[in-house]
């Protein structure tokens, strides 16, 4: 029997089937800068030195099966949401990892803009706050322009027959009302406000998923990223999570599926206790990508007949590690996580800046040594 | 006891009782009654610490999140603004002395500020020196309190080369030996600690304060 094609394993892993071998796929969003040899900011800011980067890192470590989500990224479309970054060459050291600034951009007062005026008013008035340098005008043609250059990209890789897994990107809403508010001030609104809170929530969720379906409708990519920061208990507890957290999580990724999209769950910290609540999204249709925090194995047992899994390869393992713990640590994946199919081996979020190549490396040969 | 409980059973709420369940108004009205009659700020303070140190306890048994911990942490900050005043002069008493701060780099800050305040309620002196913060102003503040512990945070696994550099500038210093080093944050483990060289590695907020209070030998 000829081999699968990726696209093939990747959806065979999707729809919880075994494919001819465990399928890989780094979430690349910085490394490949650092290794393609530019700048951070060049990479985040020059679109076609970027790609070329991209290219170089893709076929000089031997390749890989999917794109978690289209690349490269770049810096401007992460200014496109009302979040405050620090960048390479622009506040942080040329080849450092860009940041998140977590300030309470957003004020007690907007969770009744949202509730009253809508979230697209709150957000175009945030946006307008955290970055004043936009004009109105602007943002229309930019965001065009950075929409169209996302597609070619996922189309680029598709026409090599490398999937992009993910054509647009969107939040729960409890982590993008985080982002806004920062952690410290939105866990006091909790107790402080929490029918506010719920409320913005309840509005912001079919909004999410309305923006999740324009953007990957049609984009070649096979669904969309939905983010999971601190919805979980790391930050949450169980109350919290079944208030703010679960209702929206499963309005949005039915929404998703229902409009025959893929949904990527990009889900860091630990998941591990709030698990069994994931069995109520739709079989086979949600990728449970983890960080390496989440107990994998457990969630093999909790989700194996439900999801995907993906993951973990941890950050720490992949900078500071050896390639022989690499390996070893995949192979146990691979062996566990990866019986039976429904299993696609990845790093556990970002595969950091500073990862090792030759660790990377490890990573992806395993799936040939261990996963037919 | 939950609150809801003791109620129905009729039992007198404490104020560390009060705090441990996250009541903001009844512990802020019960601090404001007691401060207008000339209640000791100090007993307010040591009850309220107790408080704290049930809800650090819910935290390492899983009934308590890091929400919870910020909400205790902002009422606890609150009981002690309002009782300043009325301390005139006089001060709570203190364990030992650390430094705390995320390394150069780095600008995450929300373990690092939990962790500073279970610290203070532990009865530590703070000193927190923010984030993106360079190995030789680490090395200023301890030399200028003459702290013996010192906590470096960091959620990027690039910041592992400043928390190594932060450690040689301490050792340069001729301060290695009169001080612990503990280090913590998102990808930080033992590999970490060891790549770095710091005395102990924290894996969350409980830990960092077990950590504190074993190096300076308090039970």
């Amino acid at each position: 029997m000829p081999d699968m094609t990726s696209r093939e394993r990747i959806e065979a892993a999707i729809a919880l089937k075994k494919p001819d071998r465990v399928p890989t796929a780094p979430l690349i969003l910085q490394f490949a800068g650092r290794y393609g040899g530019i700048t951070g900011e060049d990479y985040l800011f020059d679109a076609a030195k970027g790609q070329a980067a991209v290219e170089k890192t893709f076929y000089g470590l031997g390749g890989w099966d999917a794109w978690p989500l289209f690349v490269p990224i770049q810096g401007m479309a992460l200014t496109m949401r009302p979040i405050k970054y620090r960048f390479p060459g622009r506040g942080l050291a040329l080849d450092a990892s860009y940041q998140v600034v977590e300030e309470p951009n957003m004020s007690i007062e907007d969770y009744d803009v949202i509730a009253n005026d809508g979230y697209g008013t709150f957000f175009k008035r945030l946006h307008g706050k955290v970055y004043p340098e936009y004009t109105p005008e602007q943002l229309g043609p930019l965001r065009g322009k950075l929409k169209s250059e996302q597609l070619e990209n996922i189309k680029r890789w598709a026409d090599r027959g490398i999937p992009t897994i993910s054509g647009a990107m969107t939040q729960l809403p409890i982590d993008d009302l985080i982002q806004y508010r920062s952690m410290n001030e939105l866990a006091k609104d909790l107790f402080r406000r929490a029918d506010k809170v719920a409320k913005a929530i309840e509005v912001m969720t079919p909004i999410v998923a309305d923006a999740g379906k324009k953007g990957a409708t049609g984009s070649g990519a096979l669904g969309v990223w939905l983010g999971g920061l601190r919805s979980n208990s790391s930050f949450l507890s169980m109350k919290q999570f079944e208030k703010f957290v679960l209702p929206s999580l499963v309005t949005i990724v039915n929404a998703l599926v229902e409009a025959g999209l893929v949904v990527y769950l990009h889900f860091d910290q630990d998941w591990t206790p709030n698990l069994p609540y994931l069995k109520e999204l739709p079989k086979g249709r949600c990728i449970l990508a983890t960080d390496g925090t989440t107990d994998l194995v457990k969630a093999k047992e909790i989700l194996g007949d439900r999801m995907c899994l993906m993951g973990d390869v941890p950050a720490t393992l992949l900078t500071l590690g050896t390639p022989l713990e690499v390996e070893d640590y995949c192979r146990k994946r691979i062996e566990t996580v990866g019986e039976g199919g429904g299993y696609i081996l990845s790093s556990g979020c970002e595969l950091p800046i500073d990862s090792k190549p030759e660790n990377v490396k490890a990573m992806l040969e395993s799936v040939e040594k261990y996963g037919r | 006891m939950a609150y809801q409980a003791r109620r129905e059973a009729a039992l007198p709420e404490t104020l560390s009782q009060l705090l441990y369940d996250l009541e903001e108004d009844k512990v802020l009205a019960e601090v404001k009654e007691r401060l207008a009659r000339n209640g000791d700020p100090i007993a307010i303070i040591e009850e309220c610490r107790k408080g704290m140190e049930v809800v650090g306890k819910r935290f390492e048994d899983k009934e308590y999140f890091i929400t919870e911990l910020i909400m205790a942490g902002e009422i606890f900050g609150v009981v002690m603004e309002m009782v300043e005043p009325a301390m005139k002069g006089s001060r709570a008493s203190t364990i030992g002395k650390i430094v705390l701060g995320t390394v150069q780099g780095d600008i995450h800050d929300i373990g690092k500020n939990i962790v500073r305040t279970m610290l203070k309620c532990s009865g530590f002196e703070v000193y927190d020196l923010g984030v993106d913060v360079a190995p030789q102003k680490f090395v200023e503040k301890i030399m200028e309190v003459g702290s013996p512990l010192v906590a470096l945070s960091a959620l990027m696994t690039t910041s592992f080369n400043t928390m190594k550099e932060t450690v040689e500038a301490i050792a340069k210093a001729g301060l290695r030996d009169k001080v612990k080093i503990m280090v913590g944050g998102g990808p930080v483990n033992e590999k970490v600690r060891d790549y770095v060289g710091a005395d102990a590695f924290g894996k969350d907020v409980t830990a960092a304060v077990e950590l504190s209070k074993s190096f300076i030998e308090v039970k």
